[in-house]
């Protein structure tokens, strides 16, 4: 029997609906060019007062997995390791936030970039559905309705690409595909680079994990196997308005953010080297959908080019540890 | 032309190639013989994967040394660069083999520039030549980072509004074997100077085949012409009517029916801040074509559809009803 590829974890806390849209858009009846054998989805819930029904998650294809758990932290840190664990694939896929769909091709491109490596790192763009960023979505007259209603108006169920026409470039990547990128909800390793990491670090036990994300990303970005760092440009996961810790408007919100930072900081003693900053490669389509993002993205890459060359600095400060030649300026 | 042939074997060596050895590729170089030849030993200088093939040919058409070079390939994934004087930048070689790994008959392509601020048929008009060229090149010092040439090249006929456009034909394409076996290698019948309409014929023939599944573009490399008075690509007398010519061949050929490749391009590669103004260019341009087109409710890349092996493109669902050109 062929080994199964890759595994997709999905957590998810409180937020059925959104979940179900996500986990809609990772299944064979709405990815492209692929096929149910060809990779699996773990879906991890941490059991609250409002979760999944479990049948209508197995529904949408025989390779899906449901596990609901039991949880007495406020981090997911731990559902994503039990995930890795219950996990087939050699390569997985970790979205952290269950509320976060994605485009047409993102299993094929995934599947493509291992193709090239089995250490290939592969992220996938983050936008925000709505208007704006979802932390100010309260003073904004943003809800879920009125995102429903959003979602409703493009039928993103019959081309997922029109996500992009109802939203906006996330904070993880504020400058899009062709910059720096602080963190990804929606990334791509091999099982023996997360390992190697050490998984999910279980100390990240904050509020929906802290900076774990921003942790995982660095950590992954900079291990010595992971030779080839693919990004999506024109494929992306959109976050959908659930009241999420750092995306929904909170008195305290910036407060927590603090206690995210030092959290951070003690785990990497003062040395985290924030943004990756390697260069991208760029693997995949472009639909008309998305090409309004690229033009904005490289408006700032080139800006970015521009102030870099003035300061005479490297471009691409990070690649210098990896044995490839990468643009690092003249 | 020797000297810009250099230029462009230096180019593909692994000298200036980035992350590739040369136990990774070869080169083959097919010279037909004229009065100014290269040199073997500086050939061969140039590394242990590059193979020198003098030959004696009697026709203008390059189209039976292609079939050679075709013959003494030993890897089952082949480039072909019909015309020596195009420069590439420093990872072709590595998107290349990428490519090869992604479908077993990719078809992948590097967009073409010319060196120097005009389209090289107009070299008299805009008093070009060789020597303004030479300069250029050296102030660049090109083979240290090839990425420069972008800095003093412009778009290429064959794809002037960039990457989200259908390419006319392109100068530096590799794909498999197998693609190039199913259209039956370099049609013979192509004896016209400098192969007359060959390229775009193969070019259209091997993206069209059921089995290429991928069609890959390099947005960040680039190929670059050198100026060397060739057969259209110099302002000579009797070009136009030369073109007319070629195109009639072409015409007969696919019965009136020839048209650029109308893929949705996969775009593989990263982009350096000399080719990032190009990517901005073509994002602007594919902009435009994309709100042109869906005016019109005409699909977007409609040879993805009239392709027997169609996989899937985005904006069919966007129109409750679409028009094929």
């Amino acid at each position: 029997m062929k080994k199964l590829e890759l595994s997709i974890i999905v957590i998810v806390y409180n937020m059925p609906k959104q979940a179900m849209n996500t986990l809609y858009s990772f299944s064979k009846k709405y990815q492209e060019n692929v096929l149910e054998s060809d990779y699996e989805i773990v879906v991890i819930e941490n059991k609250s007062s409002n979760t999944l029904d479990r049948n209508a998650v197995l529904g949408l294809g025989s390779n899906f997995q449901y596990y609901l758990r039991d949880e007495t932290g406020v981090s997911p840190a731990k559902a994503l390791n039990f995930g890795v664990e219950k996990a087939s694939g050699k390569y997985l896929g970790l979205i952290i936030d269950g509320a976060r769909m994605v485009t047409p091709r993102v299993i094929e491109y995934v599947l493509m970039a291992f193709r090239q490596s089995p250490y290939s790192m592969v992220a996938v763009p983050g936008y925000n559905l709505g208007p704006s960023e979802q932390q100010y979505h309260i003073s904004h007259q943003y809800d879920e309705q009125a995102e429903r209603k959003l979602l409703d108006s493009i039928h993103w169920q019959h081309n997922g690409y029109r996500l992009f026409d109802i939203a906006n470039l996330s904070g993880a990547n504020p400058k899009g595909a062709l910059q720096l990128f602080l963190e990804c909800n929606c990334l791509f390793t091999s099982r023996k680079i997360f390992d190697d990491i050490g998984g999910a670090d279980e100390r990240f036990n904050l509020l929906g994990g802290g900076a774990i994300n921003l942790h995982i990303y660095r950590k992954i970005g900079m291990h010595k196997n992971s030779q080839y760092y693919f990004v999506l440009l024109g494929e992306g996961s959109f976050h959908q308005f659930h009241g999420g810790v750092t995306t929904s408007s909170k008195k305290d919100r910036e407060a927590l953010l603090e206690l995210f930072r030092i959290q951070l900081d003690e785990i990497w003693e003062g040395q985290f080297g924030g943004a990756l900053k390697r260069e991208p490669i760029l693997f995949g389509s472009i639909t008309s959908h998305s090409l309004p993002f690229l033009i904005e993205s490289s408006q700032y890459a080139n800006s970015r080019f521009e102030k870099m060359a003035t300061r005479s600095a490297a471009f691409w400060p990070d690649d210098v540890t990896f044995h490839r030649h990468t643009n690092s300026g003249d | 032309m020797s000297r810009q042939a250099m230029n462009t074997l230096y180019s593909l060596s692994a000298r200036h190639q980035r992350n590739v050895n040369e136990t990774d590729y070869e080169v083959l170089v097919m010279e037909n013989l004229s009065a100014d030849n290269l040199d073997p030993q500086a050939v061969q200088a140039l590394g242990s994967n590059i193979r020198h093939y003098r030959r004696e040919e009697s026709s203008p058409s390059p189209v039976n040394a292609i079939n050679e070079g075709f013959r003494e390939a030993y890897a089952p994934f082949i480039g072909l660069i019909i015309d020596g004087a195009r420069m590439v930048t420093p990872r072709v070689v590595e998107y290349a083999l990428m490519a090869s790994r992604m479908s077993d008959n990719s078809l992948v392509a590097v967009p073409a520039f010319n060196l120097g601020p005009h389209l090289h048929h107009q070299n008299l008009d805009c008093d070009y030549d060789e020597i303004q060229e030479q300069e250029l090149l050296k102030q660049s010092h090109w083979q240290n980072n090839g990425y420069r040439l972008f800095d003093i090249g412009n778009l290429g006929e064959a794809n002037p509004r960039g990457v989200f456009q259908p390419f006319l034909e392109n100068n530096c394409y590799f794909t498999s074997r197998d693609n190039f076996s199913a259209i039956g290698y370099a049609d013979e019948r192509f004896q016209y100077p400098g192969g007359g309409s060959l390229n775009l014929h193969m070019f259209r023939s091997i993206g069209m085949l059921p089995q290429c599944e991928t069609y890959c573009v390099m947005a960040g490399e680039g190929t670059f012409h050198q100026f060397h008075g060739g057969v259209t690509t110099a302002q000579t007398e009797g070009r136009v009517e030369l073109l007319a010519l070629f195109r009639e061949q072409l015409e007969i050929l696919w019965g009136g029916h020839f048209s650029a490749l109308e893929r949705e391009p996969f775009l593989i590669g990263a982009i350096t801040s000399h080719a990032q103004k190009f990517l901005h260019y073509s994002c602007v341009r594919g902009l435009k074509r994309f709100n042109r087109l869906h005016r019109k409710k005409n699909i977007f890349c409609q040879d993805d559809f009239l392709r027997k092996n169609y996989l899937y493109q985005s904006d069919i669902s966007d129109f409750t009803g679409y028009n094929i050109r």
